[in-house]
């Protein structure tokens, strides 16, 4: 049952795998891991959302935050494995206009090339 | 009478005593005056000198301060490059009203580059009719100018500043030279002022230092004009004397500190005071060092004098405090001879009147000691220890008849402990108490060896005694017992006070012997009852090859709400439940005891645990509504053929589990409302594997909910992490035994809010050969959905009943439309149980027929509410709770959202994302999601959030998922990074 956000890398491309609730208490452990994969200096954040099925309105303006940060610093975004209903709130705070909403990894994966 | 003579007589002699005592320290005293009285100068200078070091302090705070307020005067802000009357005639009133005019030479400002605006010289003048009168003089043209600049550092510093804002700086004190001659230096005092443009000037005061120090110092100057060698200097910040002041008298030995360097004073004014001796030209001083923080910069305030004159001035005073000592003695003395009589009568007299209220305060006291516990072996305690403050004994002991006649020793204090050793005596052989008992009023020995009544026990050491009789309803049934040592000790006086004493005690008696009785009968009645209740629920788990079963229960009172069974069924098949019945005591006992008997009955019918709640439901529904209850129940059954496990849940805390491919624990996701909560429920339930190595943890909302003695909740996170430290090999037993346990250590002194039940099931290794699984090893927790659906009209297919008010569907409709229904929760003010109203919410949309985008939009909306609630509304008061009221009508769903509110909720409510574009979008959510939205401030206090969704409302896609377009900060927030 992890509630820390934890982060990988693939050359450029870095990865932020969320908890099951992505929530105030997340926040921490989001920029630290973000930090990490800005240290690395990734052009695309990958942000896995399969194993996450609660986010609230403090997950989601985390979530805000970090978008602003990489586009700020030019790094695309991607977010995969959101139910309908919260690529739904997605839209409706804006988010799907700074990242790229897409099924699951294997699509960003095609879409990046 | 014979008491005063004697105390008449003291007081003489010790008079006489004080006399040769103060005689004998004057000659010691004057023995240690030679190598002492330095020591006293030294200190009392400093300590004066420490004393006006900070009024030094706190007069140029106060200078500081108005000449802030002067800066903020709309005239003065408003005329930033002005010379306009106005701001002159500001700026002079303020010098005058604070009585300035000596001090302050002028004030000027100037522009952030350090460019002269205007300035205000004080003049006085003497009008005609012999006034005195201040004027502010200005200069005739612009070519005139101020001697004196900005510093060139301060300027840099401002310069730096964004001017469009307002810079804040603090206020300043500077030491700057004049413009053109090297000799002449300005003290400056420098504020900041906001003019109307928004960019900060200098207001610049023009300080007479010699006049402030003069001021400050006066009365140190007056001391120092009695001294024949006396000086005082303050030294500013860059080393220079700013003022000093001499001896009256001076006789030509003034010292100048030049044995100190620079260093030296540097030092000291930033050190801490102190008092030391040094030479100066051959000539021994003794000098007080005070540093005075001044706007940030240290002065240092100095005062010396020749040791000399300072040892004669000590000893001088010293003689004369001596003088004065002993003269107040002897006047005592004498005094004493003449007046010491009647004073010691007054004091006689106005002891017995104080004693006379002191002892009825006493018994107002004791009544209000003995009244307050119900407790009778506390109540007796008691009755002894308010004795004692009222009649003072050597012990005491209070007698009561029991049920066989005999006397038993019910309560006793004081140190001949053997007295009581008996325990219990018969009336017969206490015959003095015997006599108390029988008359019903008090008696009193003074002589217990010579008055045949008294039966001395073993080791007893009493010689006088007092006996009490203790009545209820007018009958004796006991004896309160004071003795004392000593012959002779009681007075009639006694024993009035005593018998007023035992009245009280007896009323306390009487209650606490009513209580008493009460509470035995009721804690008999609870016993029985509890031994009923254990007896319905097992006391060890049946033998399972397949699992490994453990349990404990824990009630807060005497009897529990929670409840737990195991009940085998046929192949092998296990029914596991752990319920929780709403109340506690003996009314949710009973319950339980229905629930139980119900169980029992319907489970050998039923396949399925949700279909069980379900008839379980329906049995118990008008029986738990007519008393106002219901009961939550988490039921489970598994399947060793299968080795899978069917959940269903109504209203419990979600189980956690646990699996061999999944080492992170999580909640089985099914929820309901409670059995008794509504008239159709409709239970879903889960089927998950349940494989060798799998653990499940079913529990009461009472380990969540336990609280310790600063209120706080043992919550989700302390179980998960508890939960999380446990081993993947953990044992049943064990598991259940370190919740307890964590549960307990949390509540620590608390007492148990709730009743706390946790069973732990966990699947074994079987040997024998198994059937083949259902589900594959690589998906070991699918769910499988358990849906049971009573209503014959689905939605496309769906598995969810819908409801719609479309006109073509009402017809349908019919028959289902259920009544207004209520469920309402109380969810304490903690991030993480507004899951908890979600959870339920959700349950009740399910069972509207609402569709699972719908029910997801009400999710998020009920949970931000709820947090709302708990974080804005009740500030996380954990003292406080959330009403969240769920209201099912035929065609909608109303949640109310109720806080105690600490703040209110905005109306109208900001735009979200604004400074901080990741806050603020919880509202946001609920307007946008529900079909009505309505806010309501509580004039005592609180918010509420009402919501309401409508069954049949068009159901909003993907590509016009918003009602209403982001808010005006959103879509900024969206241009601004496109």
């Amino acid at each position: 049952m992890a509630k820390e956000v934890n982060y990988r890398q693939e050359d450029s491309l870095g990865f932020l795998d969320f908890p099951r609730d992505v929530i105030a208490q997340t926040r921490e452990s989001a920029y630290a891991a973000y930090n990490q994969l800005a240290i690395q200096k990734v052009g695309v954040v990958a942000m896995n959302f399969e194993a996450s099925d609660y986010l609230n309105s403090a997950g989601i303006g985390l979530i805000i935050s970090l978008v602003e940060d990489a586009t700020r610093a030019g790094r695309k975004v991607y977010a995969y494995g959101l139910s309908s209903h919260y690529r739904k709130l997605f839209s409706m705070v804006g988010l799907t206009e700074r990242l790229k909403l897409v099924p699951n990894e294997q699509t960003m994966r095609d879409q990046l090339g | 009478m014979l008491r005063r003579i004697p105390l008449s007589v003291g007081a003489v002699i010790g008079v006489i005593l004080i006399v040769g005592l103060i005689g004998g320290l004057t000659y010691f005293a004057s023995a240690r005056i030679g190598s002492t009285v330095l020591e006293q100068f030294r200190s009392q200078q400093l300590q004066v000198l420490t004393s006006v070091g900070q009024q030094t302090e706190a007069y140029f705070g106060e200078l500081t301060l108005e000449g802030i307020q002067l800066a903020q005067r709309s005239e003065v802000q408003a005329n930033a490059g002005s010379r306009v009357d106005p701001s002159k005639a500001s700026i002079l009133t303020s010098l005058i009203e604070n009585d300035r005019v000596d001090v302050v030479k002028s004030v000027s400002r100037f522009n952030i580059n350090g460019t002269l605006l205007y300035t205000c010289n004080i003049e006085t003048t003497v009008n005609s009719s012999g006034q005195t009168v201040y004027l502010c003089h200005e200069f005739e043209n612009d070519a005139d100018t101020v001697d004196y600049s900005i510093p060139a550092e301060l300027v840099a510093q401002t310069e730096n500043q964004d001017q469009e804002n307002i810079f804040e700086f603090e206020p300043v004190l500077y030491r700057v030279r004049h413009n053109e001659l090297n000799s002449v230096s300005f003290n400056l005092l420098i504020l900041p002022v906001e003019a109307d443009t928004s960019v900060t000037q200098y207001l610049v005061y023009e300080l007479n230092m010699e006049a402030i120090f003069a001021d400050i110092l006066d009365f140190v100057v007056d001391d120092l004009r009695t001294t024949d060698s006396g000086q005082l200097w303050v030294f500013d910040y860059e080393g220079n004397v700013t003022f000093s002041a001499d001896s009256g008298r001076a006789d030509g030995h003034h010292t100048s500190l030049s044995e100190y360097s620079e260093s030296e004073i540097a030092a000291k004014r930033n050190g801490e005071p102190e008092a030391e001796a040094f030479v100066e030209n051959g000539i021994d001083h003794q000098g007080a060092f005070v540093p005075a923080d001044i706007l940030g910069r240290k002065f240092l305030l100095v005062r010396s004098q020749h040791t000399d004159e300072a040892q004669a001035a000590v000893s001088s005073d010293l003689r004369i405090i001596l003088i004065i000592a002993i003269a107040t003695v002897l006047l005592l003395a004498a005094g004493s001879w003449v007046g010491i009589r009647r004073i010691f009568a007054e004091r006689t007299r106005r002891e017995a009147e104080s004693g006379m209220r002191q002892t009825a305060r006493s018994l107002l006291e004791v009544s209000r000691a003995l009244n307050s516990s119900l407790e009778l072996q506390t109540v007796l305690d008691r009755i002894l220890i308010e004795l004692q403050n009222l009649i003072p004994y050597y012990s005491a002991s209070i007698l009561l008849l029991n049920e066989a006649g005999l006397l038993e020793v019910s309560a006793h204090r004081g140190e001949d402990k053997e007295v009581h050793e008996g325990g219990a005596f018969r009336v017969e052989e206490a015959r003095a108490a015997r006599e108390v008992i029988a008359r019903g009023h008090p008696v009193i020995i003074n002589d217990t060896i010579n008055d045949e009544r008294w039966t001395q026990l073993p080791n007893s050491e009493t010689r006088s005694w007092i006996g009490l009789p203790l009545r209820i309803f007018d009958r004796s049934v006991g004896v309160l017992n004071i003795n004392s040592n000593i012959p002779i000790r009681f007075t009639m006086q006694d024993l009035e006070l005593a018998e007023a004493f035992s009245d009280q005690a007896s009323v306390a008696l009487q209650n606490a012997r009513l209580h008493d009785r009460e509470v035995t009968r009721i804690e008999e009645e609870l016993t029985v009852a509890r031994g009923i209740q254990s007896s319905l629920m097992p006391s060890t788990p049946p033998e399972s090859l397949h699992l490994d079963i453990a349990f404990a229960s824990t009630p807060a009172r005497q009897v529990s709400g929670d409840f737990f069974q195991l009940i085998p069924l046929n192949n092998g098949r296990l029914a596991i439940f752990v319920g929780d019945v709403s109340g506690k005591g003996m009314p949710a006992a009973l319950i339980m005891a229905i629930m139980n008997t119900t169980l029992r009955d319907e489970v050998t019918r039923q396949t399925d645990p949700a279909e069980l709640l379900n008839v379980l439901n329906e049995r118990l529904l008008d029986r738990l509504l007519q008393n106002q209850m219901n009961s939550a129940m988490v039921a489970a059954f598994f399947d060793p053929a299968t080795q899978t496990l069917g959940i269903a849940n109504a209203g419990m805390v979600q189980p956690y589990l646990r699996t061999v491919d999944n080492s992170d624990w999580d909640f089985v996701d099914v929820g309901g409302y409670p059995l008794g909560a509504s008239q159709r429920a409709n239970y879903y339930g889960t089927n998950i594997a349940f494989i060798a190595g799998s653990m499940l943890i079913l529990f009461s909302d009472g380990i969540i909910e336990a609280q310790n003695l600063r209120g706080e909740f043992f919550g989700f996170e302390r179980f998960e992490a508890l939960l999380e430290s446990m081993p993947p090999d953990i044992d049943a037993h064990t598991a259940v035994d370190q919740i307890m346990q964590a549960t307990r250590h949390h509540i620590g002194e608390e007492d148990l809010q709730d009743d706390i039940t946790v069973m732990v099931i966990r699947a074994l290794e079987v040997v024998e050969p198994s059937k083949p699984k259902v589900l594959t090893s690589s998906s070991p927790s699918v769910e499988l959905p358990m849906l049971h659906l009573d209503i014959p009209q689905r939605d496309n297919g769906s598995d969810h009943r819908i409801i719609s008010t479309h006109p073509e569907r009402i017809a349908q409709n019919e028959g289902l439309l259920m009544p207004r229904e209520n469920v309402e929760l109380f969810i304490p003010s903690r991030l993480g149980f507004e899951k908890i109203a979600r959870n339920a919410a959700s349950a009740l949309a399910t069972e509207m027929g609402f569709s699972p985008d719908r029910i997801e939009d009400l999710k998020t909306a009920v949970s931000e509410a709820c947090m709302n609630a708990i974080e804005h509304g009740n500030l996380e008061d954990r003292a406080t709770s959330v009403n969240v009221l769920l209201s099912a009508s035929p065609d909608h769903l109303e949640v109310r959202v109720e806080d105690r509110g600490r703040q209110y909720i905005p109306n109208p409510l900001p735009p979200p994302g604004g400074v901080d574009k990741s806050r603020g979008w919880g509202m946001f959510f609920i307007q946008n999601l529900m079909d009505e939205v309505e806010i309501t401030k509580l004039p005592e206090g609180g918010n509420i959030v009402k919501m309401t969704i409508y069954l049949g409302m068009e159901e909003p896609t993907d590509n016009d998922t918003v009602a209403d377009e982001p808010s005006a900060d959103a879509s900024e927030w969206i241009e601004q990074n496109e």
